[in-house]
């Protein structure tokens, strides 16, 4: 799988001045005043050293025996998403390779419907190479003309939103029922299910909302071999996050769409040395030049979390073989995601901020191995 | 360093799958599209601090117009930092002299915006890169905007940008929508508080190219844009309620409750021709997530 670096850099775009020229300036931070920010900011799990935080971070659970690229069925889908309607498939789905015998990275589509048209439409993407882990599907109904009292309303309750959209990631679409953390007991329902609505109004007046579908928000997670405490709420880390998201849209008849995305089947580095750890102080230093050389200067808050990300090649002098099935492989970093703004905190009217930040950083020193053939950037 | 393997090269991973796609948007169906994306405000006088510079922005609106390109669409026109000034969106009845319908944005049928947004009198407000009449700021609906759409071509305009259709807008953004010339702009999109850029994002602005190609653009906008990040530490699946989210809206206008619902499901890049101008702005009709509470504003949606 031929794969390209890319900078993760999230940037959280910013409120600005109704006049440019009347913007007061930001009140910058000094890189000391960011430094000390972040090294407050750590988990308390970061020390002076972390090979055993690494170790721990390593050993987290994905499943291997049974991994998306193994356990999507494409039959079982395309029945689930079309039942028996017959859709149109892309002939070029029978296609693996490419003409220069790499492996096909593309997608194969299905769907059934004039996709322009009114009536009825289906359509099912996923990735032909699925150590990818891209999957879409969506039905659009038989366009017909809409009115408050005849859109039907979603009454499905939202735990009960979650199992239906759990049990159709994992028995249809074949997600590693153990990559899906099982909330703990007791959890609020709103916290994991959202709902997605239509509205109208008149005039200057709202009228009226719909609620339309619930929609799932499913993290990758791996669990860890030992659960992480944090001191202050008592609670504890028991998994952390890995690559691949999955959104689910359920009403009360079932799953109406999905989309996967980044499900990547990858091995975590076998090469990792845990004692190469990073430093809490490393950490914080390299984090705290980040920020700050990337408008890092106004800070309301950094949130950090452990996660298994996609990065370097188990074979640095050989990153792409030919008909390299996984060539890439996970290893632990740390997220940051810098707010300018709270949630709590609304900007004025009037102000210009400096934007927010995430990033990822390596938890261990020597593990961002250059490729020998050069990469492509995204951007 | 924050370097990680991306997934795929972005032009190779959907060429099979858009083999099909493309076939959709036939020639008669097929829209004129433009992009205008600000990544770097430092280099010019609207902005001159470079913290506030975002050089991945642009990306994710390019995301978006190569792939309604590579879906059968005509690409018209990027219009990436440079001369960016509210000269590209103003309108002639707001601005005498200087601003012309068929010059920019109101000439193509579909468009991206992408630069830094703010809440100007329950308006969207864009930051410009140059000073254009004394202005570096666009003002699409409230009560004095200064953007007025879809009385030339375009039909659909997407906000990449921050507060750019937050709840307390809703009744107003329909007066950049509506000049009174029969036509009107069918669809706007935009985000309630801050959103986010990341070049890891691309695919968010494909994927809604893609889906709103036949799903429905506001459906396409609104599922393809919904996150939950920046949790605590020890809470990355929000069960304890500790996360943020971004909170994507679409909005139309129509004459009648049940035409405004009608376009916002079912309007899609594919039949938004067919589909025609809406008859009247007496109505409004949004897609959204009640009770999504993103950063930059104070309170979740609620319309």
């Amino acid at each position: 799988m031929k794969m390209n670096l890319k900078y993760l850099v999230t940037v959280c775009a910013v409120a600005l001045a109704s006049a440019a020229h009347a913007q007061t300036a930001p009140d910058r931070m000094t890189l000391e005043q960011v430094r000390a920010l972040v090294r407050a900011s750590l988990p308390p799990a970061i020390g002076k050293t972390n090979s055993e935080l690494v170790k721990n971070l390593s050993l987290a659970k994905l499943d291997i025996n049974s991994p998306l690229s193994k356990a999507f069925d494409p039959g079982k889908v395309t029945r689930a998403v079309f039942g028996r309607l017959s859709p149109n498939r892309d002939p070029g789905c029978s296609r693996s390779r490419t003409p220069t015998g790499d492996v096909d990275e593309g997608l194969c589509t299905s769907m059934f419907g004039e996709p322009g048209g009114a009536g009825e439409f289906r359509v099912l993407s996923y990735s032909k190479d699925m150590t990818v882990g891209d999957i879409t599907f969506l039905k659009r109904p038989a366009q017909q003309e809409l009115t408050p009292n005849t859109i039907k309303p979603v009454t499905i309750e939202l735990g009960s939103a979650y199992d239906a959209a759990v049990k159709f990631g994992s028995d249809t679409l074949g997600l590693p029922r153990i990559e899906i953390a099982t909330p703990p007991a007791g959890t609020d329902p709103a916290a994991l299910v959202t709902t997605l609505a239509l509205g109208f109004g008149q005039q200057d007046k709202s009228e009226g909302q719909i609620p339309l579908m619930r929609v799932v928000h499913v993290h990758r997670a791996a669990e860890l071999p030992t659960a992480l405490p944090d001191p202050a709420s008592g609670l504890k880390l028991t998994h952390i996050l890995a690559p691949g998201e999955a959104t689910f849209f359920v009403d009360d008849v079932g799953v109406q769409g999905a989309r996967v995305e980044g499900w990547v089947s990858l091995p975590i580095d076998p090469k990792l040395d845990p004692r190469l750890a990073k430093t809490d102080e490393q950490l914080a230093d390299e984090i705290a030049q980040e920020l700050f050389a990337g408008g890092g200067q106004k800070i309301a808050k950094v949130q950090m979390a452990f996660a298994l990300a996609p990065s370097g090649y188990p074979n640095p002098d050989d990153p792409n073989p030919p008909l390299c099935p996984a060539c890439g492989v996970l290893r632990p970093v740390l997220r940051v995601v810098m707010f300018t703004f709270d949630t709590q905190v609304e900007s004025k009217e009037g102000e210009i901020a400096a934007p927010g930040l995430v990033h990822e950083f390596q938890l261990v020193d020597g593990t961002q191995e250059a490729p020998v053939r050069p990469m492509t950037q995204q951007q | 360093m924050m370097i990680r393997i991306g997934w795929l090269t972005a032009g190779l991973k959907l060429l099979a799958g858009i083999a099909t796609v493309a076939a959709m948007a036939s020639p008669a169906m097929a829209l004129r599209i433009d992009m205008y994306a600000i990544g770097n405000w430092s280099a010019a006088n609207c902005d001159s601090n470079p913290a506030d510079d975002r050089p991945s922005w642009p990306g994710m609106a390019a995301a978006w117009y190569n792939q309604m390109g590579a879906q059968g669409h005509t690409k018209t026109g990027n219009f990436t930092d440079g001369n960016t000034t509210l000269q590209r969106f103003c309108d002639p009845s707001k601005h005498a002299g200087g601003c012309q319908d068929w010059w920019y944005v109101d000439w193509p049928d579909a468009a991206i915006t992408a630069f830094h947004g703010g809440n100007d009198g329950n308006a969207w407000s864009g930051l410009m890169r140059w000073q254009w009449n004394g202005e570096c700021n666009t003002r699409f609906g409230g009560a004095a905007p200064n953007m007025s759409l879809g009385d030339t071509s375009v039909k659909v305009l997407h906000a990449s940008s921050c507060r750019s259709a937050e709840d307390t807008y809703l009744p107003n953004l329909r007066n950049s929508m509506d000049k009174g010339t029969g036509k009107r702009l069918h669809m706007f999109t935009g985000f309630h508080g801050c959103m986010w850029i990341s070049s890891s994002y691309n695919n968010d602005y494909k994927q809604t190219a893609i889906d709103g190609q036949w799903g429905g653009i506001a459906n396409s906008w609104v599922k393809n844009h919904y996150k939950r990040f920046g949790c605590a530490w020890y809470d990355p699946f929000n069960w304890y309620h500790t996360c943020t989210e971004q909170c994507p809206v679409a909005y139309t206008i129509g004459s009648t409750s049940s035409a405004a619902l009608t376009r916002l499901y079912y309007e899609s890049y594919g039949n938004t021709l067919a589909f025609g101008s809406p008859a009247g702005k007496n109505w409004y009709a949004w897609m959204g997530y009640p009770g999504c509470k993103p950063a930059c504003v104070g309170h979740p949606f609620t319309p």
